[in-house]
């Protein structure tokens, strides 16, 4: 394995979860964010000489895995299911419900503003600061600051309240 | 609760969500979009692509001559003229998009070896045989074709059909190979990477099938 290589590895073996957990909190869809993932890591290392000096390398990853969300989701929407690709493939089933996040939770994120989802999952997850958090979404620092400050007051009050539910 | 409960709590409803794919899938597929770059990627649309790569290689004895010096390289695969009445075939990757079949049949008859190389299904009447004339390895990932080309010149006609690619897009996965092509021994579906909405799923170059044409199946009667 060359020095490049080892330096991929190790970035890859860093950061690929938490880069999940970002995505799949943004998008809400499981399948689709690790797919986005993985081709954003394939196409980082398709680039590494640039994204292994960029400033935040794992920025770039979330930047690109977002930006193939969206194009995924412009393809999408005009796709029609065909029943015969409807069958489940039966390696999905490697990916369990233990994978997953906790459906309460997924609701909760997903009653709030995509921008407002991305932020928080950038800062919780990748502990992006604001200007970082600012470059990957491409948005004003203060936006993010807004962002972030309506999105966790939200959390906050929804968590309360389910973990008042749970005690009644 | 404060930012560090909600930090904590979020971090652990999400401790479970691990990326599942393998690294060595993702470098694979870092490689083909660096070669998609320095290579003309005709014809790999996207959508769904489904390719049998049916190599069918005629006699030295009726084309041209030999040519012992031939060596051409290309990234995705190479022709090379080894021991005296031999010639190498060698496929780093695949699909060969269609200009790369014709340099690739060009390359071939250019080492001794008429060649027509196309893609279709197999005809019935290309049945596996005569492993001694050619040999075809399959190590990390790369086909090797050895054709002995003197031994070859007792055959009328021999084929080699490559592993088939199907891509599928759409939210499903699946791996499908072509109509005729559901036996064929020795293929193996390997899951090389899965990009937004787009499976690719392809049979990891598997051994090709290396079979002799008969005379009916030559003249496109496609005996049995």
């Amino acid at each position: 394995m060359s020095a490049q290589q080892a330096g991929f590895a190790e970035f890859y073996a860093e950061t690929r979860d938490d880069c999940l957990r970002v995505v799949f909190a943004s998008t809400g869809d499981r399948q689709a964010a690790e797919d986005c993932v993985a081709e954003a890591f394939a196409r980082a290392w398709a680039s590494w000489r640039k994204v292994s000096v960029h400033p935040v390398p794992r920025a770039w990853v979330i930047r690109t895995a977002l930006n193939l969300a969206v194009s995924a989701w412009r393809r999408r929407r005009r796709e029609v299911p065909l029943g015969v690709l409807a069958q489940p493939r039966s390696g999905l089933a490697d990916s369990g419900p233990a994978e997953e996040a906790d459906p309460a939770m997924m609701t909760i994120l997903a009653g709030l503003p995509l921008r407002q989802r991305q932020v928080v999952a950038l800062r919780v997850f990748l502990d992006l600061d604001t200007a970082a958090t600012a470059q990957v979404l491409g948005i004003a620092p203060g936006t993010v600051t807004a962002h972030l400050a309506r999105a966790t007051c939200t959390l906050r009050e929804q968590f309360t309240n389910a973990g008042r539910e749970e005690a009644q | 609760m404060n930012d560090d409960d909600l930090r904590d709590c979020m971090r652990a409803e999400f401790a479970q969500v691990k990326l599942a794919a393998r690294m060595e899938d993702v470098v694979a597929r870092g490689r083909r979009l660096r070669r998609g770059r320095t290579l003309p990627a005709l014809g790999a649309g996207t959508g769904t692509v489904a390719a049998v790569l049916a190599l069918t290689f005629s006699l030295a004895g009726a084309g041209g001559p030999a040519n012992p010096s031939t060596h051409a390289v290309l990234t995705a695969w190479s022709v090379k003229s080894g021991p005296p009445g031999t010639v190498t075939l060698t496929i780093r990757d695949q699909p060969v998009s269609k200009p790369d079949q014709v340099k690739m049949r060009e390359a071939l008859r250019a080492a001794g070896v008429r060649a027509v190389v196309q893609t279709r299904a197999p005809r019935a009447c290309q049945t596996i045989a005569a492993p001694e004339l050619v040999t075809v390895s399959r190590h990390d990932g790369v086909i090797t074709v050895k054709f002995k080309l003197g031994r070859l010149a007792q055959q009328p006609t021999i084929a080699v059909i490559l592993p088939v690619i199907e891509i599928v897009r759409g939210r499903q996965q699946i791996v499908r190979l072509r109509p005729g092509m559901e036996q064929v021994p020795g293929a193996v579906g390997k899951e090389l990477h899965r990009p937004v909405q787009q499976t690719i799923i392809k049979l990891g170059l598997a051994a090709p099938l290396v079979g002799l044409l008969t005379p009916d199946c030559r003249a496109g009667r496609g005996g049995a």
